[in-house]
Order: structure tokens, then C-alpha cells, then sequence
């Protein structure tokens, strides 16, 4: 027996070594999740404050632009996700939006120095917007100029023919129908020909006609990736095919921007290089300082965080899983930078039992602890707790109130109160504050939410708030796919909470913030995003009405106004306003694209600063 | 010989197209998502969902679907457009095989090349301290998921994250042809962690074999007749202790074939496991169905190699 044991001895001996040296470079640091009260890291820029949650944000990465960056080299960018459509018209996805702003130019540009307001990028300056919102008028640069092989002038009418192709099936744009409301625009998706609410008087003008007063939105979306100029002569032959070459070969595209898409292999690598038809000075915003930029998708979302960390010339565009998150801020802060991410929210369906009732609504939210919603997700780094639905990087946040919102009673303590959910349960007719009446089609709140992390414990959560106050609960597990195709955006399937949904505006306006996840206009049968089912004409009227508002301050002011009344519905819990945690090497300059929520490619350079 | 091979040929032609109507149905009958509306963004309207279901030919029935789908594959080599990624699924799919071969075949010789020299030294050294080191060191390279392995290996040896700087670590890989050496380089250490688990069932089981083996008639009398010990472990007992080993081995070589999903992941290998994965991450048919074919077809046919191979390894096996 004696060999035996001290093989087993041996055996053991080599199991702790291999877990020490798996666990030890990354559970050095304590978690910094707290449960302290609400409040918000802010996008940092290198400045020595804390967040409103009390996280020290001193010494996080400058990730602001510089005017001393240093231009030439290769800018490595390293990612998990792979990119989903590279052309600009179908283009619809967080990454995506990172290798075309770099390589098109829209007509404007949330930009690292002009956050929420709209840049002139191939337009000449801001648009004129008609007193009655009706019609815009765009003028472009001159002297932009497409890659080869087109390589002539870009024209008012290849903006038009931008605009033309996202109405194409063979495009397949996901936008173009909600934020363009252009006269002439055809409805059934399914046609390339010229829009009649789109003229061009000359070479260098546009002017859009819109069938309802909504300029000052239509100038914000104007931002969009979809708005970038495409040569009709040259692109029309690939958008014939379906999908469209110019997504299945993105190389194929006539470039406006810094860069071109030099190779392409989907979901691994994309390499970029200079477009020599492109002029900084005509440009006048983008200083694009690296000479080329090679992006590697695909990995393992671990090891290409610590890669990042361990590197001096990478940026990695998605966020470090929390364990390296953690890490980076106790050993590697210098490295770490945080940008706000949109919001998650936990919809609660208000045309079905027992959630129609508003005061049951007010009563779930108070019951609610909404720190832990923030714990599961990874504590105060990853976000903060929020009190309503226009969030921090969203232009209005301050009119709503900051981080402290409205005031209502139901979402003022982030911990939850029973007093106050009781209050709202006698309310609604239950004076024992347990409820006792009837359910819907599923017999029982029916709970649905994404299967990964941290889908189930979001779900639990939930759950625990509901039973305090004595609702039968179900929590069905699906893939985050299926739970927005099947379940949640499925109006039919009727799905009383879906705690783990998150929105992401489409450019940092409140109406992206607001329209489409809570109007009753925007309810579509399938892959609808109104997740609540809310059709309050008041909360619709008071969004239609902030959009059509030309003039700033008012806007913002009116959507304050809309969000407040979302809020009072009571139609979501609102969980966490969220952060995107983003990790560099050491010596590249990352600058964060505070529209995009993640790094800007052309204000980034990988020789760092001089 | 001859018409046993055909025989089997057209059964591989009838079991891919059973494996491909079940993906098929598998994937229309569970509630995974709709690819129209994953194409269509957020919030479209249902003119554009429409189209683009047309567009996809989701708008047809299912027999429609599966026949032109079908009809693609087998007369043009055609598995269809990716949902996600509007790229050609075959196109997808060779530009990922190279790297799937390459580590395949490197770890395969090297789970061969030390687990079946383990295998023997065990069994013929069996119950000393050597054997039971040997035996022990395979459990745990066994009971170590492959993935932890991974992740382990590279913060221990990998150049950029690794305490100790030896191999090429994640997301280094370089095409046999644009580099061997690089090549090479990058591919030693998911070759490494690939091959330990294996190479250690393979010693395991081969041990297993031959010691029941060594305790046969024919044996003991191969060895009366005075044959030296080597001839009689390596002419007699082994043909017959490898035949179980052969047949894994056609299984294991096939199903690698259709992707190693966790070490390609690991090391960011551009292969066809990780194009699998991300085909079912993202409800994409296509992918899905081009990937289960093209795994299918490298397990029925690795299998069928290995039932010929029988009939040379083993004289009892005879098709007639």
C-alpha cells in the first residue's frame, strides 16, 4: 500500500499546485460590491474623483482624446463577439458601429468631445429644420471623396441613395422604418426605388420631407451608421443580390472614411487600412492616428481581457469578464476605464393579470431589492442602481432628476420597502398586503428570462420580491435569443416580468431611450421591444410631442416629462443603469466613444500619446 | 472488400440526410429564435420581418425549406447564407478546416505517440509504483475538463499571460502555409491540452486490454514456443489489444473533425468547433446544419476507415 499512497500523495500535491496557479492572479482582490445606496460611476477621464456611488474613479484610464496622441503604427484590437453586418445600411450592432464609423462617414457624429450633440461629419454644418419639423435640409462637405475603386466626389445623391438602400430588403435595416418618417419612404420593405420625400436641389444638398413633425429626432438620427453616402451606380449591382455583397463582402464597399476594409473573415479577423482618398483636413473631426488596425475576434472572453491587461498595444472592445474586472481595478486600474451602457429593467406586462393593475405594479417595484439586481451583475463597476429610464449617457438625464429621479415612494429605496409595497398592495384591494386573486393564462406570474449569467439569479431575485407579497411565481430559463424572439418580444406569449431585458439607445437622445421600449406606437406582434405591453397616451403624447420640440432645453425638459410618466405607470422595476467596463494595454491610447459606449477607433492611437 | 466499401458509402449518404432532416427539426421544433426577426433588429415593422423571412425562403413550408436546402447541398455543394453573418456557409466553413485538421492531427499524434507507449509500459509493469504513477497521472488528466486545462496551461506557459514563458499562447494561430513555423509554435500547447485527456484514456485503455490479453491461451503459448518477450507483445498481443483502440479512435478523430469546440475557443483558434458554437449562440441555421453535416460525414466516414482498417489488423475479421 505504501506506493499507492504517496502516489496519491504525489496526485494531490500536483491538483493544489494547478488550482492555486489557476485561481491566484485573479481572486487576490476582494469583490468591491457593496450595498450601499444608489448612485452612478461616471465615464472617466482621468480625473482623480470618486462616482456618485462612492467608487473612487481616481486613477482609471484617461480615455479621453488628447492633442498629443501620436499617429502611425498598427492599432490591435482583441474581442469575444464577432462582428454581425459591416455594411453600413444593415449595420445594428455595438461593434459593428466601431469598424464603420472608422471606415464611412455619416452625415453626422456623436463625437469623444461632442458626446450628445450631433457633429457635422460629411454634412457642412447643422441641418435647417423647418418651423413645422416637417423638413430638413442637409449641405454636405465637398470635396469628400469614395475609395477606390469608385473614386470620385460623394454627391447629395449618393446620400440619397444611402437612404434609398435602407429600405431595401437586401439591405435588411433595422431603423430606417422607426427614425425615418420620409414621405415616399415604401412601407413594405421590399423596394430599392427613389423615395419622393428626398430631393437634392443641387450637388451638395439634401432636403428630407417627413410625414410628421419630427426634425429635431430626425437630425439626432442623422447619426446613424445607415446615413453614410453610397455611390448608387456602383452599389445598387451588389444590393440586388440578397443579402446585399456589400454585407456578405464588406470589402467590396466604396469607403468615405479614414480607413478601408482591407480583409475580412467573419467573426475572426478584420483588418483595416488607410483610405487614400480620404483627407483629414476635408474630414476635419476624425484624426484617425493609426496607419492600420487589425481586429481579432472570437476569443475566449478571460483570457483576452488578461491578454489586454498584459499587453501594451491591445484594446479589447468588449467588456473583461467580472473576475478580471475586479482584478484590473485593484492591480491594473491604469489600464481599466468604465463607460455607461444603456439599462436593465425588469418589464412588467400591463395588459394582463395580475399586472394590469397599477397599484399591483407599484407594489412589486417597492417589494423589489433592487442592490441585489446590481450585485448579480457585478457590483458597483458595472453599474449603479437605477430610479427611472433615461440614463445616465442619455442627453435629459439631468432634467429627470439625475440619479435620484422622480421621487415616487415605490422606487425610492433602492433596498425595497414592505411598507410602502404594502401600501400599494391595500391599494390595490389585498388589506393583508398578500395577494389572493387571480392569475392569466399561465396560472402564476410566469417569470421568463435568459438562461446565462446572470439571467437566473436576476430571476430569483424577482421571485423573492413577488413571494414577500404572496404571488404564485414560475421562472422559465431560455437563451437570451429565445426569451426575446419567443417570449418577451412575442406580444402574444403574454410574459408577466421579464427581469433580465437590457436596452441600449440607438444614439444617446431620450427618444432612443424611451420610444421604442415604452411608447404604444412602437408595439409590434413580433420581436416587439416594449416589453410591458404599455399603451398609456399619455406617456405616448408626451414622447410624440417631446420629438416634434426643435429647440434643446425644451426637448429635454418634455422627455423629462415622458419619462416621469412611464415611471408613475409603474411599468418596469428598473434594475441597473449600466457601465461597459473597457480594458487596454499599456501604452496604447484608447479614447471612449461615450455614444457607442465603447472605444472610438479613429480617436485612438497605439503609439499612445508624445 | 470492394462491395462492402460501397455498400457502406450509400449508407453514409442515407445517415447524413437523417442526421440532417433531425437538425433540421430540431431546430424548427424547439422555441429557438426566429431568424427573420434577429435579422430585422429591434422593433421592426412586420413588413420588413416579412421580407426577409421571404428573402431567407422562411416563408415556405418546412418540406420546401428542407428540399431546397437539400437540393443546394448535394447539387452545388451549397449549405446556404449565414443568418447572422450573410456569409456563404460553405466558404465559412473550408476557411475553418485547416485549422481544425491541423489540430486534430497534431494532437493525435501526440495522444498516440504517449499514451499508447504508456498503455504498455503499464500493463506490462503492471501494479509497481511505475504502473500506479502512470495510471494515477491519467485519472487526473482525465477528471481535468479541458477547458480548465486550457485556461490553466495558458496562464502557466503561455508568452504574453503565462508565469512561465514557453509556448505561443491564445490567439497566435498561423496558417500551415503562411508560416510553418509559427504555425508550429502556435499550436503546441492547445496540441498539448487536447492530447492529455486522451492520450491518457488511451493508455488506460490499452493497459486494460493487453492484460487481458497477456493472460490468453495463444499468448502463454506464443511463449512456450521460446518467442522472445518483445515479438510476443508486439506481434500477438497487441493486434489484439488495439482493435478497441482503433475503433475509438475513428470515433474520436471524427467528432474532433467536426470541432474542438473548447480548445479552439481557449486558444482562439479559427476553427469549425467555435463556428458551431457560435452558429447555435445565435439561432443560425445555416451554420448549424452546414457544421452537424460536415461532422457527420468525418464521423461515418473516420468509422468506416476503422472497420476496414479491422480487417487488417484483426485476421478473425474478414468482409466478404
Amino acid at each position: 500500500m505504501r506506493p499507492f499512497r504517496l502516489t496519491l500523495t504525489l496526485i494531490v500535491a500536483i491538483v493544489c499546485a494547478f488550482a492555486i496557479a489557476a485561481c491566484g492572479s485573479s481572486n487576490k482582490s476582494s469583490s468591491s460590491s457593496g450595498s450601499s445606496s444608489s448612485g452612478g460611476t461616471s465615464s472617466s477621464g482621468g480625473t482623480s474623483s470618486t462616482g456618485s456611488s462612492g467608487l473612487s474613479l481616481a486613477g482609471l484610464a484617461n480615455t479621453k482624446p488628447a492633442s498629443n496622441e501620436t499617429t502611425g503604427g498598427t492599432l490591435h484590437v482583441i474581442s469575444a463577439e464577432g462582428w454581425e453586418h459591416l455594411d453600413p445600411g444593415a449595420s445594428y450592432f455595438q461593434i459593428d458601429y466601431l469598424v464603420v464609423y472608422a471606415t464611412q462617414t455619416p452625415l453626422y457624429e456623436f463625437t469623444p468631445t461632442s458626446p450628445t450633440k450631433p457633429v457635422p461629419l460629411l454634412a457642412a454644418g447643422p441641418p435647417t429644420i423647418s418651423a413645422d419639423a416637417k423638413t430638413v435640409t442637409v449641405h454636405i462637405k465637398h470635396g469628400f471623396r469614395f475609395s477606390p475603386p469608385v473614386n470620385r466626389e460623394v454627391t447629395s445623391k449618393d446620400v440619397a441613395y444611402a437612404f434609398e438602400r435602407m429600405f431595401n430588403s437586401n439591405v435588411q435595416n433595422g431603423y430606417a422604418s422607426g427614425y425615418y418618417p420620409i414621405v415616399g419612404a415604401p412601407t413594405s420593405a421590399t423596394s430599392d426605388k427613389p423615395i419622393s420625400g428626398i430631393t437634392t436641389p443641387d450637388k451638395y444638398t439634401v432636403v428630407f420631407h417627413l410625414t410628421k413633425p419630427f426634425g429635431g429626432t430626425f437630425y439626432q438620427a442623422l447619426t446613424l451608421p445607415g446615413t453614410a453616402a453610397m455611390p448608387a451606380g456602383y452599389a445598387d449591382s451588389f444590393d440586388k443580390s440578397s443579402p446585399s455583397k456589400l454585407d456578405s463582402d464588406p470589402t467590396k464597399q466604396a469607403f468615405t472614411g479614414p480607413y478601408m476594409i482591407q480583409s475580412y473573415q467573419a467573426g475572426r479577423q478584420l483588418v483595416l487600412v488607410r483610405n487614400p482618398n480620404w483627407s483629414r483636413s476635408v474630414d476635419g473631426v476624425r484624426p484617425a492616428y493609426a496607419d492600420k488596425i487589425i481586429w481579432s475576434a472570437g476569443n475566449d472572453p478571460t483570457v483576452a481581457a488578461r491578454q489586454t491587461l498584459a499587453s501594451t498595444n491591445l484594446l479589447m472592445a468588449d467588456g473583461p469578464p467580472n473576475n478580471v474586472l475586479k482584478s484590473a481595478y485593484f492591480h491594473n486600474k491604469s489600464q481599466l476605464s468604465i463607460a455607461p451602457l444603456g439599462m436593465y429593467y425588469a418589464a412588467l406586462n400591463t395588459t394582463v393579470p395580475p399586472f394590469n393593475n397599477i397599484n399591483l405594479r407599484k407594489a412589486a417595484i417597492a417589494a423589489q431589492d433592487r442592490q441585489a439586481y446590481l450585485l448579480a451583475r457585478g457590483g458597483k463597476l458595472v453599474g449603479s442602481v437605477a430610479t427611472h429610464f433615461i440614463y445616465p449617457e442619455v442627453a435629459g438625464f439631468q432634467e429627470s432628476g439625475g440619479f435620484s429621479g422622480f421621487g415616487q415612494d415605490y422606487v425610492s429605496n433602492p433596498a425595497g420597502s414592505m411598507t410602502v409595497a404594502c401600501k400599494y398592495m391595500k391599494l390595490a384591494g389585498y388589506p393583508n398586503c398578500k395577494y389572493t386573486g387571480g392569475y392569466g393564462q399561465y396560472g402564476s406570474v410566469l417569470i421568463v428570462g435568459s438562461n446565462s449569467d446572470p439571467g437566473p439569479q436576476e430571476m430569483q431575485i424577482v421571485q423573492n420580491g413577488l413571494q414577500k407579497l404572496g404571488f404564485k411565481t414560475t421562472i422559465k430559463a431560455v437563451p437570451q435569443q429565445t426569451m426575446y424572439s419567443k417570449f418577451c418580444g412575442y406580444v402574444k406569449a403574454r410574459v408577466n416580468v421579464c427581469p433580465t431585458a437590457g436596452w441600449i439607445e440607438d444614439f444617446p437622445d431620450p427618444y432612443g431611450a424611451l420610444f421604442v421600449p415604452f411608447s404604444g406606437e412602437a408595439i409590434v406582434p413580433v420581436n416587439n421591444s416594449n416589453w410591458a405591453d404599455l399603451n398609456d397616451p399619455k406617456v405616448n403624447k408626451a414622447i410624440d410631442s417631446a420629438a416634434a420640440i426643435t429647440n434643446e432645453s425644451q426637448r429635454l425638459q418634455a422627455f423629462a416629462q415622458a419619462d416621469k410618466q412611464i415611471v408613475d405607470d409603474a411599468a418596469a422595476i428598473p434594475e441597473v443603469w449600466a457601465n461597459n467596463p473597457l480594458v487596454e494595454g499599456t501604452k496604447v491610447k484608447g479614447v471612449l466613444d461615450p455614444s457607442n459606449d465603447d472605444w472610438d477607433l479613429t480617436f485612438s492611437s497605439p503609439m499612445g500619446t508624445s | 472488400m470492394g462491395r462492402y466499401i460501397i455498400r457502406r458509402l450509400l449508407w453514409v449518404i442515407v445517415l447524413l440526410i437523417i442526421v440532417s432532416i433531425v437538425t433540421f427539426l430540431i431546430f424548427y421544433l424547439l422555441p429557438s429564435a426566429d431568424p427573420a426577426a434577429l435579422r430585422a433588429g429591434r422593433s421592426p415593422n412586420q413588413q420588413l420581418i416579412a421580407a426577409i423571412r421571404h428573402s431567407l425562403g422562411l416563408d415556405k413550408p418546412l418540406y420546401v425549406q428542407y428540399w431546397r436546402y437539400m437540393k443546394g447541398v448535394i447539387l452545388h455543394f451549397d449549405f446556404g447564407y449565414s443568418y447572422e453573418y450573410s456569409q456563404p456557409v460553405r466558404a465559412m466553413i473550408v476557411q475553418r478546416l485547416p485549422a481544425t485538421i491541423s489540430l486534430t492531427v497534431g494532437a493525435v499524434i501526440i495522444w498516440l505517440a504517449t499514451g499508447l507507449p504508456t498503455g504498455i509500459i503499464s500493463a506490462i509493469r503492471s501494479r509497481t509504483l511505475l504502473d500506479r504513477t502512470t495510471m494515477g497521472g491519467s485519472l487526473l488528466a482525465i477528471s481535468a475538463p479541458v477547458y480548465w486545462l486550457g485556461l490553466v496551461a495558458l496562464y502557466l506557459f503561455a508568452n504574453d499571460i503565462g508565469k512561465v514563458h514557453i509556448f505561443d499562447g491564445a490567439n497566435t494561430y498561423t496558417g500551415l502555409t503562411s508560416n510553418p513555423g509559427r504555425w508550429f509554435g502556435s499550436l503546441l500547447l492547445p496540441w498539448l491540452v487536447l492530447a492529455a485527456s486522451f492520450s491518457a484514456f488511451y493508455a488506460r485503455l490499452l493497459r486494460s486490454n493487453l492484460i487481458d490479453t497477456m493472460s490468453e491461451d495463444y499468448i502463454r503459448t506464443a511463449r512456450a514456443k521460446g518467442l522472445p518477450e518483445r515479438r510476443v507483445i508486439g506481434r500477438h498481443a497487441m493486434r489484439s489489444a488495439i482493435t478497441p483502440i482503433v475503433t475509438v479512435l475513428g470515433l474520436d478523430i471524427g467528432t474532433l473533425m467536426g470541432g474542438a469546440i473548447l480548445v479552439e475557443t481557449v486558444f482562439n483558434i479559427p476553427g469549425v468547433g467555435r463556428l458551431a458554437y457560435d452558429g447555435i449562440q445565435n439561432a443560425d441555421l445555416p451554420i448549424i446544419q452546414g457544421t452537424v453535416l460536415f461532422g457527420a460525414f468525418f464521423i461515418v466516414i473516420a468509422n468506416l476507415i476503422v472497420d476496414i482498417a479491422y480487417a487488417y489488423l484483426d485476421p478473425r475479421v474478414r468482409y466478404s
